[in-house]
């Protein structure tokens, strides 16, 4: 591991558990050492982390003062963006309620109230869970007919643009494909209902559902699973995860989600997830569900390969020049080639089915 | 006088940063660098209206500076802070 990827690490580590960083030796980094950690957080969005990161440094340590500057000027807009994201969620929840939809806000900033710091985590878009198919497709057509501009995907969400911000509409609050384990889901919904939760500390009237402590971990896990093995995740959502595992920690029943997690298929996978969080975020032990057994060395080949996928993999040159929509679907099918022969022996059956709805 | 609602105090370290935040585009070049006194300053009485002396006299009490160099030192950093549009 290169200095500066040793150094992106810890302080990546200190940014997300708000504590000092724990070796100093990759330390004082030169100008361009200290470039590539900026270049990493970005690719891996990551950047607000790792400005906090660097301020548990001694001062002595920190970077450069024109990559202060630059880092303090990210963080600006990092905080400008929040506020933004904030009030386009809270209006295209009031939105969505007046269309007659009871809208649950997914990721995004119902993740980002489990950091420390919630503007630092960068967002890009905003997820609601609408409802089913029949749910969606009435919001739609009220959406369309007050002039909003919507557009359908293959995977039957839909998105429309809200004064700039791309705002998502899904029929599924969790992304498992297998029938047999969408039923279970659907029982894990109705038990665990939404819960109503501030966006912005202070004003209570800003508060929008989210969901229920296990839906969350479950959406969280399942999310990340689907992208890991199929078009690439970043560091960005591993980072939600470890975040929403502690920041939940006590309001939910362990043996309940370990149950849901072996009757949705997410087990096994949960243990290589587990092992890195912990081996590379530093997650404690404790704080997890019981993660089955994970081979280290696919601990290792899943940190390789979100070393080269950043943010949904949307780093790779390759899919730079696949992102247009007539080669987008070959280019996932590609992905999720490329990852069988570690998704194979992780979620098999969800593999599966994901290339069926492919098809 | 008060100062604008859209400038916010960042703190890094022992740099203190204002930063316009109606800027369409925030980036490194539109940061303003404060020194500890005149940070200590705009979390004072960024929120609310002031005078010059009201800021000389905290300046004083905070900082044990006499009377007459704070009033000249606030009366500068005014005049810098309206060049670079902080004031409303």
């Amino acid at each position: 591991m290169s200095r500066s990827l040793q150094a992106f690490f810890l302080l990546l580590r200190s940014g997300l558990w708000e504590r000092d960083v724990q070796d100093l030796s990759p330390f004082p980094l030169s100008e361009q050492e200290w470039t590539e950690v900026l270049r990493m957080s970005e690719r891996q969005t990551v950047q607000g982390v790792l400005y906090r990161g660097f301020q548990h440094l001694p001062e002595h340590l920190f970077p450069p003062q024109p990559l202060v500057w630059q880092w303090v000027a990210i963080g600006a807009r990092l905080e400008k963006e929040f506020r933004l994201f904030c009030t386009h969620t809270e209006a295209t929840y009031r939105l969505l309620e007046e269309a007659g939809a009871s809208p649950v806000l997914q990721k995004g900033l119902a993740v980002a109230q489990y950091y420390e710091h919630p503007s630092l985590r960068v967002n890009g878009d905003i997820d609601w869970y609408v409802g089913p198919e029949d749910v969606l497709t009435v919001i739609s057509q009220q959406l369309t007919a007050q002039g909003y501009h919507l557009e359908h995907h293959s995977d039957k969400s839909m998105s429309f643009d809200y004064e700039g911000t791309e705002v998502e509409l899904h029929r599924q609050m969790i992304d498992i494909e297998r029938p047999r384990y969408q039923k279970v889901v659907k029982e894990l919904l109705s038990a665990h209902h939404p819960v109503l939760s501030s966006l912005r500390s202070r004003t209570i009237s800003s508060a929008v559902r989210i969901p229920a402590p296990i839906p969350t971990l479950v959406m969280l896990n399942a999310h990340l699973m689907k992208h890991t093995f199929t078009v690439g995740v970043g560091l960005r959502q591993f980072c939600d995860m470890a975040r929403a595992y502690h920041s939940l920690r006590g309001l939910y029943h362990v043996e309940e989600l370990e149950d849901v997690y072996h009757k949705t298929g997410l087990w096994k996978w949960s243990g290589l997830l587990h092992h890195f969080l912990i081996r590379y975020l530093d997650m404690p032990i404790h704080e997890l569900p019981a993660p089955a057994p994970a081979q280290p060395r696919d601990a290792r080949r899943l940190f390789n390969q979100v070393l080269q996928d950043g943010n949904f993999g949307h780093h790779t040159t390759q899919w730079q020049t696949a992102h247009n929509k007539g080669r987008n679907r070959w280019h996932t099918v590609r992905q999720i080639i490329h990852k069988l022969p570690i998704s194979l022996q992780y979620a098999p059956a969800e593999m599966f089915y994901k290339l069926l709805s492919l098809s | 006088m008060r100062i604008k609602a859209d400038h916010q105090l960042f703190h890094v370290g022992h740099d203190y940063f204002v930063v316009d935040m109606s800027s369409a585009c925030i980036d490194k070049t539109q940061l303003y660098s404060m020194n500890e006194a005149t940070a200590f300053l705009w979390e004072e009485f960024h929120d609310k209206e002031f005078t010059p002396e009201e800021m000389s006299m905290r300046l004083c009490e905070a900082f044990e500076v006499d009377a007459e160099t704070a009033r000249r030192d606030v009366s500068q950093m005014l005049e810098t802070w309206k060049a670079f549009g902080m004031m409303a």
